[in-house]
């Protein structure tokens, strides 16, 4: 283990989160500034104790997080574990989502579409390449940094878990993004749902709402229309306000065919995409001050979100998680009295003797064990002194009840007296072997 | 389009030397370090596609034939697994997906690769073991070794070494998807091959439960997790039976269960129920676990009274509460001796 990597190793100290800016479901997302390197990030914090999924889930998916790294993807830095939660550290976009860009300027001109979709398409292109579906492709999920870059967000675990919820729908999802095969998988579960081609139509319907404002059929109630999707024929793009090539690029991305329909790769070669790349700069300076220009004008900035989880400890308590329950280690007679006997005679004589109860045997003397005992009165006189004493099993309990006696006393030098009683006595029981037989006779006797 | 002027290689054969090649040489050179690693990566993507084919092409078996026998004449593999590390991030999956195709070939019932690896070049297994001492390949080498262990004499060779200890300190490492994925890897080490696991079950006792121990205990909520369900895992297969005996006659190991049980996550608890039902079911139970058991009779009445399934929505856990508590209310009455 000599050179295990050098890195600091990530922890809840090395991070200040400064506010929630989204809720999920399983968890929250902060903006973050990292202590060390003052870089500014994301952090999903996700309770593992809320759901009773698998652990496996969670850390599986956080390992192929780490697996990919691409310029068109929000990316993945580390994670840690705190308490019951795990904070997922990713990288962070200062300039928004495109949904919340949208909102603002109700729609983009065709140029910045193009712009845009087109990283979309590369970021899903990797994406499809390390064979991951994104499954939720729409504005809210294209994030943008301050430079105007774009990236995909909110695939594999941390969509699944902090998946954005448009707040009116408790609808899982909202299906207006859904390619056909998505909402139909279930009935024709024989061929195991649908594949990376989804992404593709999430994609075209992306691209009709960043040119028009909102997605195709949004003024139905989801849940009314989401089984008239795949019934319908696909949306297409009308109007003289828009160019034949956005409208052939739709009609390609909403190929009902999965099969038929292309790939991301593909689709990067089509004429309105590719077109984009002769002035990629100009368009990019335009979404930078469309993203200033938003910033100063309000919102965003310093818009504070409620989280919906609480952050420390948030941890189902059970009902009485409160008064914790004092599990007794000390098995009924290898307590106190055992510890004395260690190494007494009676070693055939305890086997055999099976009108009493069984005998006990000794706590193992492991370091752990120790450690459980946090009751077993560790200033009592050390069983070795004992070791050689030959206490009777009857002697025994005249040392147990002093030693229940020792735990009755309230103040230090009261239990000083019984400590000194109980060393006195196994000295008189070492001089004069059954006195304290006799003496728990007669007690017994009395009673 | 430099490489157009660079002479390609034609042959498999001739691909795995130029391969090695650029390989021996990321050593050497560190101003040129790029270069190589750019040819590697270009080296890597042809020998995948002699593996897979393209979009043009589809693999031809008599080139993989060639291929791989001179990745096994060469060591080819060795020298990729050895320097992992200064290969560039795309090229490390590109290895992974090299090694595990060649080990999933098959001569008809041979496996070549896994014969390679065991009897020439075991160094490979022990590179991999170790990954996650490094932080940059440690999941890569997880990867290909969870691969390489589902043949089970990769399998005995792994949890035969000494080196295999090392998965617990891993499991621990501070960063966090590598600590995971050790555990996976730990994780299909004991619960893949059923017999192995047994036998080294029983002749590994000792240290075994040593080790699982500290991990339950440890104060990582996702260690604490994932290592009770290992346990459990283990303790629902019935050829581990040397190994349950001792374990559940093992009061230091009730105790640890029973910490679990009082845990404040509820899905602690009910990791650690599901382990700790074995200890009350158990017909003859040791007298140090019948009499921590007896002693502690009102806390478990107390404890099942309030015990929360109800998230689990499991009509098996009902059940199995219900006899559990009822085994517990006939222990014995210990009467206290004052």
């Amino acid at each position: 283990m000599a050179e295990v990597s050098q890195s600091l190793p990530a922890t809840i100290e090395n991070y200040e989160l400064v506010q929630c800016i989204g809720k999920g479901n399983f968890g929250d997302v902060y903006k973050s500034i990292n202590l060390t390197t003052s870089k500014v990030v994301a952090i999903k914090v996700v309770n593992l104790d809320d759901s009773t999924d698998e652990v496996k889930m969670f850390t599986q998916e956080i390992q192929f997080l780490s697996r990919l790294r691409n310029r068109h993807i929000t990316n993945y830095y580390e994670s840690f574990v705190h308490d019951y939660n795990m904070f997922i550290v990713m990288e962070y976009c200062g300039g928004g989502s495109c949904a919340d860009l949208l909102r603002h300027y109700k729609k983009f001109p065709e140029d910045l579409v193009a712009y845009i979709i087109r990283d979309v398409l590369k970021g899903l292109n990797y994406l499809h390449s390390e064979n991951k579906v994104h499954r939720d492709i729409k504005s809210a999920n294209i994030l943008l940094t301050d430079n105007g870059e774009i990236k995909l967000a909110d695939f594999g675990v941390s969509g699944e878990i902090t998946m954005t919820r448009l707040k009116r729908n408790t609808f899982v999802g909202t299906p207006f993004w859904m390619a056909p095969e998505v909402i139909t998988r279930g009935k024709s579960s024989s061929d195991g749902g649908y594949n990376e081609k989804a992404d593709i139509w999430s994609a075209g319907i992306t691209t009709i709402e960043l040119v028009t404002g909102s997605p195709p059929l949004s003024q139905y109630d989801p849940m009314k229309i989401i089984f008239e999707i795949p019934k319908k024929r696909p949306p297409i793009l009308v109007g003289i306000n828009y160019s034949d090539n956005i409208k052939d690029f739709v009609k390609y991305c909403l190929i009902k065919d999965p099969k038929a329909r292309p790939r991301a790769k593909d689709l990067l070669h089509h004429q309105f995409i590719s077109r984009v790349n002769h002035h990629g700069d100009t368009v990019q300076n335009m979404l930078i001050r469309l993203i200033s220009d938003r910033n100063t004008a309000s919102e965003i900035r310093g818009k504070f979100r409620k989280p919906r989880h609480k952050l420390i400890n948030t941890v189902n308590f059970s009902k009485k998680g409160e008064n914790e329950i004092k599990w007794d280690f000390n098995s009924v007679r290898d307590g106190p009295i055992d510890r004395i006997t260690v190494g007494a005679t009676s070693k055939g004589k305890s086997k055999a003797n099976s009108n009493v109860r069984p005998s006990p045997q000794l706590p193992e003397s492991s370091p752990l064990n120790s450690a459980l005992l946090p009751s077993s009165p560790e200033t009592v006189p050390s069983p070795q002194e004992s070791a050689s004493s030959n206490v009777s099993r009857k002697g025994e309990v005249l040392f147990y009840c002093i030693e229940q006696v020792y735990h009755r006393s309230k103040t230090e030098s009261a239990k000083r007296t019984v400590e000194t009683l109980l060393s006195s006595l196994l000295e008189f029981e070492n001089e004069q072997p059954g006195l304290c037989e006799a003496i728990v006779e007669e007690l017994c006797h009395l009673i | 389009m430099a490489f157009l002027f660079k002479r390609n290689p034609k042959t498999p054969q001739e691909l795995v030397r130029a391969l090695n090649e650029s390989v021996s040489k990321l050593d050497v050179s560190s101003d040129n370090s790029k270069k190589y690693q750019d040819e590697c990566t270009r080296f890597l993507t042809q020998v995948k596609v002699v593996l897979h084919g393209d979009d043009e092409t589809d693999p031809q078996p008599d080139q993989i034939s060639f291929l791989a026998q001179e990745i096994y004449a060469t060591d080819c593999l060795y020298y990729l697994i050895a320097n992992l590390k200064k290969l560039n991030f795309d090229s490390r999956k590109d290895v992974l997906i090299i090694f595990s195709t060649l080990l999933r070939r098959q001569i008809g019932s041979k496996s070549p690769t896994v014969d390679y690896l065991i009897n020439s070049k075991p160094e490979i297994i022990q590179i991999l073991i170790r990954g996650p001492e490094s932080q940059e390949i440690g999941l890569i080498c997880g990867q290909i070794l969870r691969d390489c262990i589902k043949y089970e004499v990769i399998n005995r060779f792994v949890i035969s070494s000494p080196l295999f200890w090392n998965f617990f300190q891993y499991v621990h490492l501070p960063v966090f998807e590598i600590a995971t994925d050790s555990f996976t890897t730990l994780h299909d080490l004991l619960t893949i091959h059923k017999k192995l696991v047994s036998e080294f079950l029983a002749n590994n006792y000792d240290q075994f439960n040593t080790q699982i121990n500290k991990l339950i205990q440890s104060n990582n909520y996702v260690t604490k997790r994932q290592s009770v369900r290992l346990l459990s895992e283990l303790v629902l297969q019935r050829q581990n039976q040397l190994f349950l005996n001792r374990y559940f006659d093992d009061s230091n190991n009730l105790k640890i269960i029973m910490i679990l049980l009082s845990d404040k996550s509820k899905n602690l608890q009910i990791e650690g129920f599901h382990i700790f039902k074995f200890f009350v079911a158990k017909p003859k139970k040791s007298q140090r676990v019948l009499d921590i058991l007896a002693k502690n009779k009102d806390n478990f009445i107390e404890f099942f009274n309030t015990f929360d399934i109800q998230t689990f929505n499991d009509a098996n856990l009902v059940d199995e509460r219900d006899y559990i508590l009822g085994e517990i209310q006939k222990l014995p009455e210990i009467e206290r001796i004052n």
